[in-house]
């Protein structure tokens, strides 16, 4: 395509101002919401990845003795990871590059008690080390900043584990009563034993320390109790935990549960692009060693629910969005395109009179409508910028289901979605206008010369 | 004349003899008890007595291939229950004590007592409220609704709804014995009717009450209706009149 070509478009455009600016108004607010609907669409698909795999702690990888995730609530015994089912897990992945970070969880239920009622809760024991390596992950201080902090108090890995420490929804600190954290007690409070819990000043009292029993059926069958000190609250990430989650070290709760195993084994990795490849790998080693396990990947719809049916909400979502948003761009610009081309039969039946060939005509319109195209892309580029820096600056804050806690309002594009928006925007104008100049070029020069084609 | 006269009051005399017969429910033993007198007599041989009585419990889980037990020495008196683990030595002084209704759990280094519900399962297949005595009489409506056999034993079938939501099952299908009101199964039942565990109870002990000796409960085997091959068995030794101080039965006590 020559120079003179470009002119030539360029200077067609010019010709029907008014019509062209409709188009590429069209085509730049298409473009706009496009990379809008893409960066809402990054932005909550970062923020569920990151809520689930680092704040709710399902690993990129995570191993269950075999059928454990099915019955693991009704034989925990029989289908937990033991010790040893865990050191082989350890050996093995001991020979990988890829895993950042990696840890037993327990989880169990029970009752928790100020001294004067019991609630029940369902805890999630890990090593708070690891805790520590999640909340201090890169990927959740740019995702999800704020809900890696907690309401009140520090982490379990500050303290002692003789102190006991646990940390509890905020649901379940109200319920229970419990108004302060550990470090805002004075270093020689001692617990305040309510004598009667019916006296006016009950209330006061379990206020007063952080001091909760927890009590639980044990794995070998007996009742189990064990004091335990708030030293955190938090806000659960699981909506159906937000009045009974706790959290602890994995060495507290095996020992309420009488038990050295746990629930699952977490891998978190330095690159989860090669999810596929590590799953299958550590599969055949795992079998190698005798270990019979299921090994389920974050995003699987049985460890992480919420995640997948959130996603595929929000896919659907925004395919049938973009669908209308492509349908308004491509009438429009077929709308226009049409009236122009049957404006200019007579011009295409000269054109076509002196020499010009079909596809030189062909080309002509759609060196027109890139050129509108491209300059109405780079126009619906700034657009974008702008709303998206008004919306990300205005911080509403919505509700999806199942995010406790709402999320703040932020579209969050990224090149590839600036990319391919253009590329979708920039194919549906090409393709429009080949579809409205088809039937024209295709016109004996008679009819066009003579104007009947209108 | 005088034949015809007597004629009917021989006949009458079959009649109203058939009456009282058919009115007892076809037996001749007897007026049949009411639900409430079934419960009470029934209750009586699993511990709920008037009287102080202390009795002794081995409390014995068998779960996904394991078994424990421990043993507790269970001290009643009126409403107020408490059972003390002895052996073994882990579980030594774990207490549990029921003032009415209401259970409290303790256990030696703990800085509070726990309140917990009657129907918290925290011990195998056993209820909590199912350690200390029983009180069905207090605590369900009963119903006789038929007859039937356990083994040799001719039984009522007894249906009991809970009369308040802090005892320790919603419904309970019994079988008291005919011959000495004793309940020899029961079927415990979800709120919306379904048996999710059963037991077996046997009456091997003695019991003065009341200077008469009475049969007293030895046995009591829970079987899970949804996880086949678990069951506990509570075996009960050494029941005996005593009487207790209320101090016994204070929580605040008990914590210091």
């Amino acid at each position: 395509m020559s120079a003179g070509k470009w002119k030539l478009a360029l200077r067609n455009l010019s010709r029907n101002r008014r019509r062209n600016f409709a188009t590429g108004t069209a085509i730049a607010t298409g473009f706009a919401a496009l990379i809008a609907l893409g960066g809402f669409v990054n932005r909550t698909e970062n923020h569920l990845r990151v809520y689930t795999v680092y704040l709710n702690r399902v690993g990129h990888i995570n191993i269950y003795k075999a059928d454990g995730l099915d019955k693991f609530s009704t034989k925990p015994r029989l289908y937990s990871l033991d010790e040893t089912d865990v050191a082989k897990i350890q050996q093995v992945i001991s020979e990988l590059d890829n895993i950042e970070i990696h840890g037993g969880q327990l989880i169990g239920a029970g009752i928790v008690g100020n001294g004067c009622r019991t609630v029940p809760f369902v805890a999630k024991g890990i090593d708070p080390k690891v805790d520590l390596q999640l909340r201090n992950h890169a990927e959740m201080r740019k995702w999800v900043p704020k809900l890696r902090d907690f309401s009140r108090g520090a982490g379990l890995w500050n303290y002692d584990e003789q102190l006991g420490g646990i940390v509890v929804s905020t649901g379940l600190a109200k319920i229970l009563g419990k108004t302060v954290v550990n470090d805002e007690l004075p270093k020689d409070q001692k617990p305040v034993l309510v004598v009667n819990c019916a006296a006016p000043d009950a209330k006061d009292k379990i206020a007063a320390d952080t001091n909760v029993q927890l009590v639980a059926g044990s794995w070998s069958g007996m009742m189990a109790a064990q004091d335990a000190e708030i030293v955190a609250t938090f806000v659960s990430a699981i909506p159906e935990l937000a009045n009974s989650a706790v959290e602890t070290s994995l060495a507290q709760l095996q020992r309420l549960y009488d038990t050295g195993s746990v629930t699952f084994y977490s891998l978190w990795l330095k690159d989860p692009r090669q999810l596929k490849q590590n799953i299958s790998l550590i599969k055949d080693r795992l079998a190698a060693v005798g270990l019979k396990a299921d090994i389920y990947p974050w995003m699987d719809e049985n460890v992480a629910p919420f995640y997948s049916g959130t996603m595929q909400f929000v896919y659907v979502m925004v395919s049938f969005i973009t669908f209308v948003l492509a349908a308004v761009v491509v009438l429009s610009i077929f709308n226009s395109a049409t009236m122009t081309i049957i404006e200019r039969s007579q011009e295409i039946g000269m054109m076509r009179s002196l020499g010009f060939t079909r596809k030189q005509i062909r080309e002509l319109f759609v060196m027109e409508m890139l050129l509108l195209a491209a300059f109405s892309i780079i126009t619906g580029g700034i657009v974008a910028t702008l709303g998206i820096l008004l919306v990300n600056n205005l911080g509403v804050t919505y509700n999806p289901p199942g995010i406790v806690g709402g999320m703040i309002l932020k579209l969050i594009p990224n090149l590839k979605i600036v990319l391919q928006s253009g590329v979708i925007t920039l194919s549906l104008a090409v393709a429009t206008t080949l579809i409205a100049v088809r039937k024209v070029v295709r016109t004996n020069i008679a009819t066009l010369l003579l104007g009947s084609q209108r | 004349m005088v034949a015809r006269k007597s004629l009917f009051t021989i006949i009458l005399g079959f009649v109203a003899v058939g009456s009282y017969a058919y009115g007892k429910g076809g037996s001749t033993s007897g007026p049949a008890p009411s639900a409430e007198e079934l419960l009470k007599d029934s209750d009586r041989a699993r511990g709920a007595l008037e009287g102080g009585i202390s009795w002794e419990i081995d409390v014995e889980t068998f779960e996904d291939g394991g078994q424990n037990k421990v043993h507790y020495l269970v001290k009643v008196k009126g409403v107020d229950a408490l059972a003390e683990a002895v052996a073994p030595a882990r579980n030594k002084g774990e207490t549990m004590l029921f003032n009415d209704r209401n259970l409290w759990f303790f256990k030696p280094g703990l800085k509070k007592p726990v309140a917990i519900s009657a129907r918290q399962k925290l011990m195998g297949q056993a209820a909590n409220g199912d350690i200390a005595s029983t009180n069905y009489y207090r605590d369900y409506e009963g119903k006789v609704t038929g007859e039937d056999k356990i083994g040799s034993a001719d039984c009522y079938k007894l249906e009991l709804k809970a009369k308040a939501k802090n005892v320790t099952y919603d419904g309970i299908r019994y079988w008291i014995s005919k011959k000495d009101h004793l309940g020899l199964k029961a079927e415990f039942l979800t709120v919306s009717g379904d048996m999710f565990k059963s037991a077996m109870f046997k009456y091997n002990n003695n019991v003065s009450i009341d200077g008469k000796p009475s049969l007293f409960v030895s046995e009591m085997d829970i079987l899970d209706a949804l996880k086949q091959g678990s069951h506990t068995v509570i075996k009960y030794s050494n029941p005996k009149p005593e009487s207790h101080p209320d101090s016994q039965f204070n929580i605040n006590n008990l914590v210091r």
